[in-house]
Order: C-alpha cells, then structure tokens, then sequence
C-alpha cells in the first residue's frame, strides 16, 4: 500500500467519523442560529445591509470553523491514545507519520466541508438581500481555510507537545489573537523604534514567529483584494512545517 | 524542545520570506479608541474582525442619530403640544458623538466610506457642524485618496458653507447614483431641490430612493413627497 493511498484512507475514515459527530451538527445549527441573528442586525443598518449580513456570515463561519479545526486537531490524537484505540491504526501497516498527516488532512477536509455548508446557507440569505456575486467571497472563504489550516497544525503540534488539550487550546487562541495582531505589533516596534531594547527586541522577536494570520484575512480587505498565490504558499509552507514536527514528535512519543 | 525550536526557526524564515512589504509597514491600532468601547474594539480587531467591528460601530452609530436626544424630545413635545408639527426637528439637535463615532469606523476600516458620508452629511447639513464633516472628510481622503466621493462631498460641504446652495447641489448630484450614497444625502438633494423649485429633480431623486433605498422611514417620506409634488404639479 503506498504511502499516500494509506494517508487518503485514514483521512477517509477521520472525515467520515467527525460528521457523523454530534459536535459538528451542533455547529452546523449554531451557524444557522447565528446567521439569523446577523439578518436581524443587518435590519439595523439600513442601506448598509447587505455589507453586515456579507460581514456577519463570513465571519462567523470562520469563527465556527476555527472551532471545530482547533477542538478536533487538540484532541484528536490525544483522545485516541488515552483510549489505546491508536494501537488498533499502528498494528497495521501504517506508520505514525502517515496516521498523524492523515488524521490531519480528514480533520481539514471536515472543517471544509462545515465552512461550505456554512456557506450554503448565508449565500442564499444574501442572494435574497439583493448581494451581486462576488469571486472575493469564495477567496475570503479560501483565506478563511488557510488561516485555520495554520492554527490547527500549531494545535496538533501544542497538543502532542504537551500532551494536554487545555494547553494547546489556551497557546492556540494566543497564537490566534496574536496573529491577527500582527500588523498592530509592527506599529508598535516602529512607534518604539528610538526606544530601548527592552520592548522592540522580544516585540521583533515575536513578529518573526507569529504567523501572520492578518494576511490570509481577504475578508477585511474585500476593497483592495490582494494576491492569492503568496497566501497559499505561505499557508501551505507554515502548516506543512508545524505537521511534519507534531509527525517528528509522534515518531519519538513512547505511549 | 528540538521540534519547537526547529519549527519556531522555520517559522520565522517563512515570514522573513514570504510576508510581503505592504503587511509589514501595515497601519496601526485605532488611532481614537473609546473608554466604553476600546476593549471591544481591541478584541475584535485581535479576532481579525475589523470589517465586522465597523459594521456594529455603524450600528451604533445609526441608533444613535436616529434616537431623538433628550432636549430635542422636550422641544418636539412641546411643538406637539402647541399644535405644531414635530417632523421641523428632524435630523437637527446636537448628537455630540457623530463625529467621533465616525472618526473611530473610519479608523477602522478606512474603505468604508458610507459611515463617513452619512456622519459627513448629518454634520454639515443637519448638524450645522461643516468644519467637522471637513475635518473628517479630509481626514477619510488621507487614507482613501483614491475616493472621489469625498472630494465631491468637500466641495459641497464648502459651498454650503458659504451660502451657496445651487453649486453645494451640482456637486452633490453626480456622487448619488453611486451605491453607498446614504440615502439621508438623496433625501436632503431632493428636498433642497423641491425647495429651490426644480419639481423634476426632486421627483427623480425621490423616485430613486423609492427604488434604492432599504430605509423604510425614508421610503415612506419619499412616496409623500412625490404626492406632494405629484398634487403641486395638478
């Protein structure tokens, strides 16, 4: 069996169990809730109503998104070796590499497939508002999956590196806020640019490491949309590192 | 402690590499944060919510000049009481936060130029406050220099300062065909030009808000309006 066949079949089977969860469903509903709520408060906007809706839905999917890519990549692995069922994956002919990459990949394709029913339920709200399609929806969608491609493969990284969910969930939302942060941090190194090194040397430090979550955000930047090639590799790049060290520190885990 | 080291290193040489120039040099924090709101503010735009975080200032911001303030009410109460009709105080009064709730959504998210229109107009026109509806403008234009609306409603701003209220209109008219002109700026063009005697602009203008416009109240003074005229022109 080769190695990319083995990692389709366990991402296969991971996409398969996390809709079949209830967790899921319960996000799915939440987003419907949460999408009528955003209708009310586009009400409140008048002629601005169909940007709030826009705003409110894309928004939320993400928001959603991130919640179940980041619960998902921190207990993922964790849960199944506490309940020794990973023993049941590794007898097999599948290495550890390949059962974390794959793992990863299904937990990704499910969070795809959660922000796309998302979708499928605001682009019909705003088609009724009288919203014009738009090729940046779908991109802030795609820049909304890249970001949460990041987080999720920090998280795995966190959580096999801890080895408690709490931890990685807590460092994770860190990384999140921080992230988006980003652009405010290099204002504040340049602001303090004369000072001393005490705040501009750990403030550059942290910039450097950070990923820049601000640049995959093509939601807040609908007026001037930027690039999409730079995102995807710099996304692609960021997890693909954070996935192959959680692989690396699987391979050496003794449980 | 190795992976975390490597992936921190790693981490690093990709952002050196591939975070473009415009990101690095990008724009800092709102520059006026409110005391009842900063912490909000500073929350969503750390949850990369910017977009979204204007769009609730602007609720607000709405709410605000929509909701009569407490003196005006009084006034309004007492034109009732006298037999008068309250609608002469509409859109007038203070509203001391419009300018900066504005200042804060522009700060926010600075291609939003719908709020600074709105805040512009109801300064300049309402507000009898032109020099902060420039101040604003000019401030918007700095940050969107590309946005010729603001250099229209400048202009206009001017002439209206100055007396002179048929090139303040000329100015105006062109910016309204544009999809994020604040109905409140159609509305206050169709009621100068009914007051200066151009009926068919008025009617145009008041047909387009009719045919535009998300705004209930606006709609329904529009459809009086154009009964209005339609009974003037009898």
């Amino acid at each position: 069996m080769s190695g990319f066949r083995t990692i389709g079949i366990v991402a296969w089977n991971t996409f398969q169990d996390n809709l079949r969860s209830r967790y899921y469903l319960l996000c799915l509903v939440f987003g419907g809730v949460v999408l009528y709520v955003s209708l009310l408060l586009g009400l409140l906007a008048a002629d601005q109503e169909v940007r709030v809706v826009l705003d409110f839905g894309l928004s939320l999917i993400e928001l959603l998104g991130l919640a179940a890519a980041v619960y998902g990549a921190a207990t993922i692995v964790l849960r199944e070796m506490e309940t020794k069922t990973i023993y049941l994956i590794l007898t097999r002919p599948v290495s550890r590499s390949q059962y974390l990459v794959g793992r990863f990949a299904g937990l990704m394709l499910s969070t795809a497939a959660v922000m796309a029913a998302m979708a499928a339920l605001h682009l019909p709200i705003l088609f009724w508002k009288g919203w014009a399609w738009s090729w940046l929806y779908p991109a802030s969608i795609a820049g909304s999956f890249l970001k949460l491609l990041i987080t999720a493969a920090l998280t795995m990284f966190l959580a096999l590196a801890s080895s408690s969910i709490l931890t990685a969930l807590v460092i994770t939302m860190i990384l999140w806020t921080l992230g988006h942060f980003l652009p405010e941090i290099r204002f504040m190194i340049r602001w303090n640019a004369g000072a001393q090194g005490a705040i501009s040397v750990p403030l550059t430090a942290l910039s450097y490491v950070v990923p820049d979550l601000q640049l995959l955000n093509l939601r807040d930047m609908w007026e001037r949309p930027a690039g999409m090639v730079r995102p995807v590799a710099y996304a692609l790049a960021y997890a693909g590192v954070w996935v192959a060290l959680a692989a690396a520190r699987l391979r050496r885990k003794e449980f | 402690m190795r992976e975390l080291a490597a992936g921190l290193a790693l981490a690093a040489a990709l952002n050196a590499a591939l975070v473009p120039p415009p990101a690095r040099g990008a724009r800092g924090l709102p520059a006026h944060l409110a005391p009842d709101t900063a912490v909000e503010t500073a929350a969503f735009v750390s949850l990369g919510l910017r977009r979204m975080e204007a769009d609730l200032e602007l609720i607000r911001m709405l709410v605000y000049y929509g909701s009569p303030e407490p003196e005006q009410q009084r006034r309004e109460e007492e034109i009732e009481k006298a037999g008068g009709e309250g609608e002469t105080l509409f859109g007038g009064g203070r509203y001391p936060e419009i300018f900066p709730r504005a200042r804060r959504i522009n700060d926010l998210d600075p291609k939003f130029g719908y709020a600074v229109l709105y805040a512009a107009g109801a300064l300049a026109f309402n507000l009898d406050r032109p020099q902060q509806a420039l101040d604003l403008l000019t401030r918007a234009l700095e940050r969107d220099p590309l946005n010729l609306q603001y250099q229209a409603y400048i202009a206009a701003v001017g002439f209206h300062r100055h007396g002179d209220m048929k090139r303040a209109l000329e100015v105006l008219e062109p910016t309204l065909a544009r999809p994020d002109c604040p109905t409140m700026i159609k509305s206050l063009v169709a009621f100068m030009d009914r007051r200066s005697g151009r009926r068919v602009e008025a009617a145009r203008v008041y047909r387009d808000i009719l045919a535009t416009s998300r705004d209930a109240g606006y709609r329904r003074a529009a459809e009086t309006a154009l009964a209005e005229l339609a009974a003037e022109a009898h």
